[in-house]
Order: C-alpha cells, then structure tokens, then sequence
C-alpha cells in the first residue's frame, strides 16, 4: 500500500544529509581550589533531514546547542555518539585524510567576518590555500580561478591583492561565502551568517546565498536566532532548546501554527516591524536555564505557560505530526 | 513648557589622521515629556553619536561639537558648565548602556552600584541608598533582591545586568532617559521582557525616553515618534503609525522593504544596493545620493534640509523630491 502511494507521485530522492541521534556532552570544570566535574549536554540526541536544494534552519536561543549541532556535523567538534550520513557515506566513520577530501563538499561560513578572516594575509592568498591544500590547480589558474570566485559573490576581481581590512563586514562576509563555494560543495552551513551585519547588508548577503543555491543546487543549514531571517530564506526549519529539538516543520507551518509553547514563546517575542500589530510581551516570563543543571522533565516546563503535572518528570517523547512535522511535547501524545 | 528635550541644529565632528570630520549634521529634534522618541539607524549612523554629546560624554580628545543647542528643560545641554552638568547627569538625565555585561563594574557588587547613584545625588546616607537600591531591583524584578544585592556582575545574567542598568538609570526618577540599544546583546525572550518592563516603567515614573536601536520591530513596540538616521544626519522624522504607514524618504522606504517579517511570507524583500559612505568620503549634498533609486531625478550637489511635508506638519522629511 505505501509503495503504490509513493510511486505515484514523484520519486522520491534520498535526503542529501542525515543526523541520527546525534548527541555531544562537554566536560567542564568549575570551582577553585576544589574542582567539580559537569557535564554539559550541548546536543542531546538531535535527528533530522536536510534534501537536496533545501535550505534548511536551526532556530533557537543563545546557547541552545544550534552551532554546535553545525560544528559536530563538519566534525570540527567530535560529537561523542550518533550518525552523520552525507548521502551514503558516514562522516563520522572517516579516517583523517578521507574527512579532508569528504570536506570539500560540507563547507562552512562563520558568523563574525572580521575575525574569521587572517589579517595578515591578501584575500587572494586566503582563497588560495584550501585549493593547494587539495592540489586542485596549478598557482598560476589558482589566481583566475579566484578572480572569477570573487566576481561570483559580488567583488571586483581587483579585490584580490586587498587585505581584510579594507573592506566593510558586508564584502568580508562576501569573502567568507567565496571561500565557502570553493569547491562547489554540496552542503553550506551558514552558522549565524547574516548576525553581524545591518539590515540593509543582511538582505544583499542573503539573496547572493539565494543565488548561489539556485546556480550551483546547494542545500544549507541555515543556523540563525533570527526568526524572520529563517522564515524568509529556508523552506524547513528546527527550533532548539537547551540542547534538544523541540518542534521541527515547513517555516509556514512552525512561524503561522506553531504547536510547542516554546515556538510559540519564541515567536511572540521577535518584534514584528509593524506597529499596528500588538504583542503579548507582558506574558513572558523566566530566563534559559543553565545548561549545565537543566530542569527535570521538559527542560521548558518551567517558563511554560501550559505546564502539565507530567511536565517535571518526564522528557516529551519526539512525536511525528503528520508529514514533515514534528514536536516533543506532553501535549501531543 | 512644550518640550523635555529641544535639539537644534547639532552638529559633531571626529578628528582622524587627516583632520576632522563630520560624525553628525544638523540634528534637530524634539521630544515632548512623557514620550519615547526611537532613533533608528545602522551602525555607523551617529545614533549613539548624538546620544553621547547630548550627555556630555564624547571624549574630549579626537572630538568636538561643531554646533547647535540642546536645550533641556529650558537649559543648554552644550554651553553648561561641568559642576552643572554633573549634577543633572545621572540623575535628571540618565542613560542605559548598551551590552549590560561589560558597562557595569566588574569589581563593585552589584547593588552597590545602584546605591551609588542615590548617595551622590539624592543627599541621602548610605544606609538609606542601600535602602532605595534594594527597592530599586524589586521594581526592575529582580527575584530576592537582597541576596542578589552582593552579587557581582560576572555572577549575573545578561538579562540580570540590563536589569541593574535599568535600575541604576532610573535610580533619582529621571525626567529623561536615554537608551542605546538596551536589548541587542539580549535574546529574543528576555529582549521582550525588557521592553514590557521599560514600558511598565515608563508610565509609572512619568519620563520621556530616547531610545536607540538599529531594529526596526523593537522601534514599532516602544517608540510613540520615530527618527531614521543615515550616515550621520536625520532622514525622516514622524510618528510611529505615520513613519511605517506612509514612509517617505527613499532609504526609510527601502529600509523597509528589506527587512523579513516573522508574521507573513515574505516574497517581494529587495536589498538596498551598495553601502553607507565612509566619514572621510561623505558627499556634500544628499547623504544617500549615489544608493537611491531615484537618483536619477535628483541633483548630488545640495544638501537638503529637513522639512515637513505640506499636508502633515509632524511629518519632516530630508529629500529634494520629497518637498
């Protein structure tokens, strides 16, 4: 029966990238002269999809685990258990030099762009690197290959000889996507790409990586804690809380109907640039815990406006709401 | 009297290695008592700029006030003599700081940072500061304020330190309050609770605010005027509902047609082409000259001056085609 339903429609691609179950715990230290060990649980079993031309968002608050979820996926943290499949091959599993090679089609463009990009070195030599590090051209094509990279993203080719410093935030990020696309990979992460830059720049920045999804058929994920961003540019988008997904959907269905008190929570509280639109600020209450002793149960129950007496004790079970949709919650059983 | 705050004709100027050069021109505002006036801008716009000189906190070095009056209350902010504005700062007029976790003293307690305020400019005795502190950080709800009171900074969250902020500004009830981005550094939900406390407070302490933020949801919740600023001079200035109704100075209109919105899909959001100008490069007419898309109707060589439009009095614009 469910055969016949999938071949009529289209056939239906293998996701590009699969997390299962991904899970990373810091150890940290605290205390003088007697040390106390914690542990952080900055990704604790965290599960999703992204398809191929996806753009998909990783929403949540600051320290909610969403750049690491980012980093253990590129491996530039070593997450303690789970799985990472870029279509067939398991990233976790790589030795060294197959990761290297493995990176050229997961790349990544960081947040600040004033300190991601070494002062000391002219542009062209920063994008060269990565290209003689995979013996990819000879030095000489390696210079026009750049020039053409940087006309790409929306530089002059001149810009090539600059150092960082010449350039505003804007061109620097444009810098950092350049570097990104170096090897037409198949996945970009953009962990809080567009956060430091002004309104008017975060729109150029976006439509250039909207460009480029189109031209080269790239997916992302799309790490922000901006809300309206990640409505705008991706189709699929988690929300994270201390470390775990609480709901997952289409942008439409999370930012118009969202089912966890926490989106809900969340998405009251992003200004909407309009006054004539009220907003039930005075509801919210309580900050994020700390994520070293989150509470017992639903890590949200106590700023929860729906609070249940099974909230305290028992973590939600991750629960499928129809297709495509997800939610852990007591509410949804 | 008509106006808490009458800034005219401000101007500011930064030195750099090769002279001085124009940070703000010609600001020109009101504010009526009891309203919040939002300046909006990007960085680099001389928001925080105007707040800074209208408080007397530009360095005295590197920068100077090129011209203009500040009449506060009926007394010039600009010619006062320090003993003077000593006095009114920090208590008539106050000021929140942006990134509450590094403007409060790292090596003071918390509490006793509030307390401070109250000593030096309520003629009270120490006791009794701590006293009103302590009443001070229930009113910002902070939870169990006296065991909070001899905290230190670093033991506080951010929301927490923007708290105490709130709380040292508002110590001497000020009639005036400047803000410089009181909730950047904030998360979503506690920028949210910040704004509704600021808001409660508002009413209930009876003062006029200033309130600077490059983010043009927060500026629709608090603001009851609002004044767009770009590279260095007031573009637009009207009421909250007029400026996003009827938005008429090219960049405020392109300013918002790039931003997203949360409550609606967003089909049609275009960028603004190019960049802010440089200090040292700042056109002589028209600041947003070789950006607009009207340019092409326009001259590049005159600075216009900021107007009301014909048909809304409250509503002043700084745009050749816009008269």
């Amino acid at each position: 029966m469910r055969v016949k339903v999938r071949s009529m429609n289209a056939p239906i691609k293998p996701p590009l990238l699969t997390v299962r179950n991904l899970k990373k715990h810091f150890k940290i230290k605290r205390g003088f002269p007697k040390s106390v060990t914690y542990t952080v649980k900055a990704v604790d079993d965290v599960s999703f999809t992204i398809n191929e031309k996806e753009a998909f968002g990783l929403a949540g608050e600051s320290g909610c685990g969403k750049s690491t979820v980012g980093r253990c996926i590129l491996r530039l943290i070593e997450p303690n258990s789970g799985e990472v499949l870029l279509r067939d091959t398991n990233v976790l599993d790589l030795e060294k030099h197959q990761l290297r090679s493995m990176r050229k089609n997961m790349q990544i463009i960081f947040q600040d762009p004033y300190s991601s990009l070494n002062p000391r070195r002219t542009i062209g030599q920063t994008l060269a690197e990565p290209m003689a590090v995979h013996h990819l051209y000879p030095d000489k094509e390696a210079r026009e290959v750049v020039a053409a990279l940087l006309e790409n993203v929306g530089l002059s080719a001149n810009a090539i000889d600059k150092y960082p410093h010449e350039f505003s935030g804007g061109q620097r990020q444009r810098v950092g996507i350049a570097r990104a696309i170096l090897f037409n990979p198949d996945l970009i992460i953009a962990d809080e790409a567009v956060s430091a830059l002004d309104v008017s720049i975060q729109m150029q920045i976006l439509h250039l990586l909207q460009d480029l999804k189109e031209k080269h058929a790239l997916s992302y994920l799309f790490i922000s804690h901006d809300l309206a961003v990640v409505r705008h540019f991706c189709q699929r988008v988690a929300i994270m809380y201390l470390g775990r997904f609480v709901e997952l959907g289409t942008v439409t269905q999370i930012f118009d109907n969202p089912l966890h008190p926490y989106t809900v929570t969340l998405r009251n509280a992003s200004p909407i640039p309009d006054p004539s639109v009220s907003q039930p600020f005075a509801q919210l209450k309580g900050e994020v815990p700390s994520p070293i002793s989150p509470p017992r149960g639903c890590h949200f129950h106590p700023r929860c406006a729906k609070v249940m007496d099974i909230c305290s004790s028992v973590y939600p079970q991750w629960v499928d709401i129809g297709q495509e949709r997800g939610a852990a919650c007591h509410l949804y059983p | 009297m008509e106006y808490i705050l009458e800034v005219n004709n401000l101007s500011t100027a930064f030195r750099l290695r090769s002279g001085w050069y124009p940070a703000t021109t010609d600001i020109s505002f009101c504010l009526k008592p009891n309203k919040t006036l939002a300046v909006v801008g990007e960085s680099g716009c001389g928001k925080s700029v105007t707040a800074y000189s209208l408080m007397g906190l530009l360095p005295e070095h590197g920068s100077r006030i090129e011209s203009g009056t500040a009449l506060f209350k009926g007394e010039d902010l600009l010619t006062m003599s320090p003993e003077r504005l000593r006095k009114i700062r920090g208590s008539a007029m106050t000021m929140i700081f942006q990134e509450p976790m590094t403007s409060l003293n790292p090596v003071l307690t918390a509490g006793s940072q509030i307390a401070e305020a109250v000593y030096y400019h309520m003629g009270v005795g120490q006791a009794a500061a701590k006293k009103r502190a302590l009443e001070l950080m229930d009113m910002v709800k902070i939870p169990a304020p006296e065991s909070r009171y001899n905290d230190y900074p670093h033991h506080l969250s951010g929301g927490m330190c923007q708290r105490i902020m709130i709380a040292m500004a508002l110590a001497c009830e000020p009639d005036l309050v400047f803000a410089d981005e009181p909730t950047t550094a904030l998360d979503v939900t506690i920028q949210a609770q910040m704004l509704y406390l600021l808001h409660e407070l508002k009413l209930r302490q009876q003062m006029s605010m200033v309130f600077i933020t490059h983010d043009l949801g927060v500026v629709a919740h608090v603001a009851d005027q609002v004044a767009v600023m770009y590279a260095g001079t007031i573009v637009e200035t009207a009421p909250v509902k007029e400026l996003f109704g009827n938005p008429t100075h090219p960049y405020t209109r392109a300013l918002l047609s790039s931003i997203p919105r949360l409550d609606r899909d967003n089909r049609n959001l275009s960028p603004i082409q190019g960049m802010v100008p440089a200090i040292d490069a700042m056109p002589g007419g028209c600041r947003f000259f070789g950006r607009c898309p009207r340019k092409n109707q326009c001259r590049p060589d005159e600075l216009p001056r900021l107007l009301p439009l014909k048909n809304d009095p409250d509503h002043l614009v700084r745009c050749l085609l816009c008269e």
